[in-house]
């Protein structure tokens, strides 16, 4: 409370972008954790504000433009100068929390009593989904290595590995892998035991071996028995990935595994995104722009080009396990995000399951946050380095609402699910995505202190689906075959948000 | 001159038919008077009917004795046809050029096509100018329908009865339409109901560089203001291009000769540019690089969501005129056949719920088209295939159509027709069995007897089984002005258009069909719930038991 200087500004204008007619006087209130205000009720999650930006005072007022992580734009007309200074400053303070008792997820206390809110985290359970797939079985076993976060403390405490991966070959394997990230399994399939696992890059600087990590790649190869061969996708570009040689890191040389076949595909690193997602939003604010500016912005946003290297990288995955019957190990350089986007992307278009609103959530609870997406750097939930902050989750949603497109009866949720679901990865309002890793959100007590988003979201199903969906539907079988062609991708979430 | 001169080789054995998206087809290839036909001799393998006057170019590929023919239609598709034999692929080529270019109306398909259905209603009596104005005497009396056009020397682009102010006489009339571009003299387009604004249309003023003036093109369009009232001309024309019409003897509207008048000037470009517009879009829908900025750059390098964006900026801007600001507006260009119909239909489209049905849409082709005198025969010689240099070709009216999907897409409840109606319309604009699209002004159609030697395609449309495949499931009434976002955002490309042959339907058909079938559904449980609601009503009321606990 002590970083609010000014509670409540009375005759404040919202504007709204598309009819400047439109807009709406009201009284604006600061509270601990909202910015409200009153005449329509609109209220914004603190955690929501991306940036908070005063414009030069002018005979109306002064103007404020808060821009959210859900790209919503809010351009408020404050009367006084002095009042929207007041705004303005304590707004920032409380958009950038410094520490994570701060944020909203530890004071939202909804109507819920103790036994229920620990029932919501019941909800999903990554073991079930594990056993839906068939496993363990007798090509993977369950691997208690990394019970207490000490092989890899970004990765979760259960892990599947091949049947014949002995703990020394995991644990010599992992110290070759940047951060610990040996080779696991992200997904399998029962009818044709491929397999998609997931890694970081290989310590292998110019020359280095490691015959354990060799020995890991030997065994995911023997759990296929049906296939000779494996694929080894780096996802970085071919240049990014050379130059993390010098640095001792790399990737697979294919004369020292056997039977592999190493592939890159060049999807752009954490960096290139945000400065991506950053074009695109100034795109979308552009006052009245001519159709020129709107289309040139968008290409050189490079935005949809990135969205399509990151569905075409899931395709060629999803393609190599359903139809070559090949396992995949995919990684890129920590294994966090490019490697989280292409293993859920492969698995929406594997498995008819995922495309379902429970299995939706447990991929991402899988793949994003029990493999350690860095939930916190990434969406900048606490004050930190903004070199650290990048869209990965944003662009996985919207690959699958381009996805929802051309296949409007394969999905069992609509797009206002995916919406809700990134507002929420911001909002910090569930204990979901705090932290950056499992071991961390164990440490912070999340299970015990906060509440679950998945419940929420499965209690108000009725939102989320969609009325074209049918299970018995032909569209919701099989293997999803999407056209990637350029004039098939359109500009996504950022538009639905920004209207 | 018969069509067997023209066909050099009637018919091949084995030719091999590739489409995208479907299975190759082998089969035999025959050449009628206007068909190129492909029989497979399969019952259940689809054949093949071109109409010739839907091909645009058609190129000959050789290798060895194997020849190929790539034949680009005027509906943007794109097929190719493996035939042996190379003397049989050079005179099918020829042949097909020499039929799909033949410029002589009376030789059209449409003089020669039988309709196979039973016609209910005869398309070419449906929309009649006098039918039309009967509505418009039911609203107001301060129109008159005058036949100063009757044989068409007025102005030969005017059909022969056309509404005008009730106190303009004919001989002003006639004197106007000395004033104004082909003699288009201004006459009604659109009566707005709901506070008795007018739209009027118009070729530009001949002002020339001396600024001659004409009393009673004043008079005529001043009669059409409330007193006190002051109108506006939308002049679809940057101000830059209006003064250069000057100095080749056209002009504008000046403020001294017509002070009731505020006039505006958009930017709609002309017939030329919008052809090569539509070239480069095709050419990029085309390309099979699949990069995501060659795709970005050639869409953005089109121009063609700019054209779009422009002409449903300025039909908005009439529509805004009329309805918010309560002032009648004139709209011309240089001819007024073009960029200026584009506005004033589309500007009913946004005003008036009647245009959005699928008769009120055919009304609207009727009267601000194909009797306002769009040259469509001129226009739509060509598409975007064409390697022959354009000469008056232009995509003004699949323009037209585009901005009108773009509405129905953002209000897809309030129009009676779905997309597939637009299509077929695009279809039938370009290449026909009917006769409707023929020739370019209601006196060309006359001279060709259309009405009596053709069938038109509204006799076809408005049949049961077709209006029932052409209706929107989710069309509710809309008595409301729609008011179009013209944002960039909003605007996508007509996919349904320009990639209906790249892409596969089938997922969408599929989503199609579900919520047809959802409606259906929710109809059907709402029947159940009305006839319950009554059966207790009932029992309510016969039930004395019912009534004394009561």
């Amino acid at each position: 409370m002590e970083h609010i200087r000014l509670p409540k500004v009375e005759n404040v204008r919202l504007l709204d972008r598309v009819s400047p007619r439109r807009s709406r006087v009201g009284t604006l209130y600061l509270t601990a954790t909202h910015t409200i205000f009153v005449e329509n009720e609109a209220g914004v999650l603190h955690s929501l504000v991306c940036s908070v930006e005063k414009q030069a005072a002018t005979a109306s007022g002064c103007s404020l433009l808060v821009r959210c992580k859900n790209f919503q734009v809010l351009h408020f007309v404050v009367p006084r100068e002095r009042e929207c200074h007041d705004v303005h400053l304590s707004l920032q303070r409380l958009s950038q929390p410094e520490r994570c008792e701060e944020l909203y997820c530890f004071s939202y206390k909804p109507n819920v009593d103790e036994a229920e809110r620990r029932q919501e985290w019941d909800f999903l359970d990554l073991k079930a989904d594990y056993s839906r797939m068939g496993l363990p079985n007798s090509l993977w076993k369950f691997s208690p290595v990394n019970q207490h976060y000490k092989v890899s403390d970004t990765y979760p405490a259960d892990l599947f590995v091949p049947q014949s991966a002995t703990p020394p070959v995991i644990v010599g394997s992992s110290k070759f892998r940047s951060r610990g990230r040996f080779p696991t399994l992200s997904y399998y399939s029962k009818e044709n035991h491929a397999a998609i696992c997931r890694s970081s890059q290989p310590l292998s600087g110019f020359s280095a071996r490691c015959l354990e990590d060799e020995q890991m790649l030997e065994a995911i190869l023997r759990s296929n028995p049906r296939s000779d061969f494996m694929y080894v996708v780096d996802t970085r570009p071919k240049l990014n990935a050379i130059a993390n040689r010098a640095a001792g890191k790399g990737y697979e040389n294919e004369d020292n595994y056997s039977n592999i076949k190493f592939q890159f595909i060049g999807i752009e690193n954490i960096h290139v995104m945000r400065n991506s997602q950053q074009k695109m939003l100034e795109v979308c604010e552009l006052r009245s722009p001519s159709m020129s500016d709107f289309l040139e912005g968008l290409e050189s946003s490079g935005w949809l080009k990135h969205i399509k290297a990151v569905l075409d990288a899931g395709i060629f995955i999803a393609k190599a396990v359903a139809e070559e019957g090949v396992s995949v190990l995919v990684h890129c350089s920590d294994g966090w995000d490019r490697t989280a986007q292409v293993c859920s992307v492969a698995s929406v278009l594997l498995d008819p399951h995922y495309r379902t609103l429970r299995g939706l959530m447990v991929l991402i609870e899988k793949d994003w946050v029990s493999f350690g997406h860095k939930f916190s750097h990434r969406c900048n939930h606490l004050v930190g380095d903004p070199k650290e902050v990048s869209p990965a989750i944003d662009q996985f949603l919207e690959s699958v609402w381009q996805l929802m497109e051309q296949f409007p009866c394969a999905f069992e949720f609509n797009a206002r699910f995916l919406i809700t679901i990134h507002s929420h990865v911001y909002s910090c309002q569930y204990g979901n995505f705090i932290g950056n890793n499992q071991r961390e959100r164990v440490e912070l007590r999340l299970r015990e202190r906060t509440h679950s988003l998945w419940s929420y979201l499965w209690k108000n199903q009725t939102d989320y689906i969609n009325p074209l969906y049918r299970p018995d539907h032909s569209q919701t079988q099989g293997l999803l075959r999407p056209s990637t062609a350029p004039y098939f991708l359109k500009p996504g979430i950022h538009m639905c948000q920004s209207y | 001159m018969e069509f067997a001169e023209l066909i050099k080789t009637p018919r091949v054995d084995g030719v091999i038919l590739h489409r995208p998206f479907m299975p190759t087809v082998e089969g035999t290839l025959c050449l009628t008077g206007h068909h190129l036909i492909l029989s497979s001799r399969q019952d259940n393998a689809e054949e093949l009917w071109l109409l010739h006057s839907n091909i645009d170019s058609i190129e000959k590929r050789f290798v060895g004795s194997l020849g190929s023919i790539i034949v680009k239609c005027k509906d943007l598709r794109v097929i190719q046809l493996d035939i042996p034999g190379m003397e049989e692929c050079f005179n099918i080529a020829s042949s097909v050029e020499a039929l799909s270019t033949l410029d002589i109306l009376s030789l059209m398909y449409p003089f020669f096509y039988r309709p196979m259905f039973e016609v209910i209603e005869d398309g070419w009596n449906s929309f009649l100018p006098e039918d039309a104005f009967k509505d418009l005497e039911t609203m107001t009396d301060e129109w008159r329908l005058s036949d100063v056009n009757k044989d068409c020397t007025v102005c030969p682009s005017y059909p022969p009865l056309v509404a005008v102010p009730k106190d303009v006489d004919d001989d002003t009339l006639r004197k106007v339409a000395t004033f104004r571009h082909s003699g288009r003299f201004p006459v009604l387009s659109y009566y707005h109901k709901k506070n008795g604004m007018v739209m009027m249309r118009a070729g530009q003023p001949l002002t020339g560089t001396n600024g001659r003036r004409c009393k009673e093109d004043e008079k005529l369009i001043n009669a059409t203001l409330r007193p006190g009232k002051r109108g506006y001309i939308i002049d679809t024309r940057t101000i830059n291009l209006a003064q250069q019409a000057k100095a080749r003897g056209g002009g504008f509207e000046s403020e001294a000769n017509y002070p009731q008048w505020r006039r505006i000037h958009k930017a709609i470009e002309r017939s030329n540019i919008l052809q090569e517009s539509l070239i480069k879009l095709v050419e990029a829908c085309n390309d099979q690089s699949h990069s995501m900025d060659r795709w970005l750059s050639k869409l953005e390098a089109s121009n063609w969501q700019t054209h779009v964006k422009e002409i449903l900026t300025t039909a908005c801007l009439a529509a805004q005129c009329i309805d918010r600001e309560g002032a009648s507006v004139l709209v011309h260009g240089t001819e007024g056949t073009d960029s200026t119909l584009q506005v004033t239909s589309l500007a009913q489209i946004i005003l008036d719920p009647a245009c959005r049905t699928i008769r009120g849409f055919q009304g609207l082709v009727e009267r601000e088209w194909l009797q306002a005198g769009h040259p469509f025969h001129h226009r739509c010689a060509q598409s975007a295939f064409s390697n022959s240099k354009p000469r008056q070709e232009a995509p003004v009216f699949l323009l037209f159509l585009d901005c009108v999907w773009q509405i129905l897409r953002q209000f897809p409840c309030s129009f009676e027709f779905s997309e597939s109606f637009l299509v077929l319309v695009f279809d039938h604009a370009y290449a026909s069995q009917f006769g409707t699209f023929l020739g370019n002004s209601t006196a060309e159609r006359a001279k060709l007897s259309l009405p009596e030697k053709t069938v038109s395609l509204w006799s076809w449309v408005n049949r049961p089984q077709e209006l029932e495949r052409l209706t929107n499931p989710l069309y509710e009434a809309n008595s409301l002005v729609i008011w179009p976002s013209v944002a960039p955002q909003s605007l996508l490309l007509w996919e349904g258009v320009f990639l209906r042959w790249n892409r596969s339907s089938k997922c969408l058909d599929e989503a199609y069909e579900e919520m047809v079938h959802i409606i259906e559904y929710n109809k059907e449980l709402q029947n159940k719930v009305n006839s319950l609601r009554r059966q207790l009503a009932q029992l309510e009321t016969e039930d004395p038991l019912l009534q004394t606990l009561e």
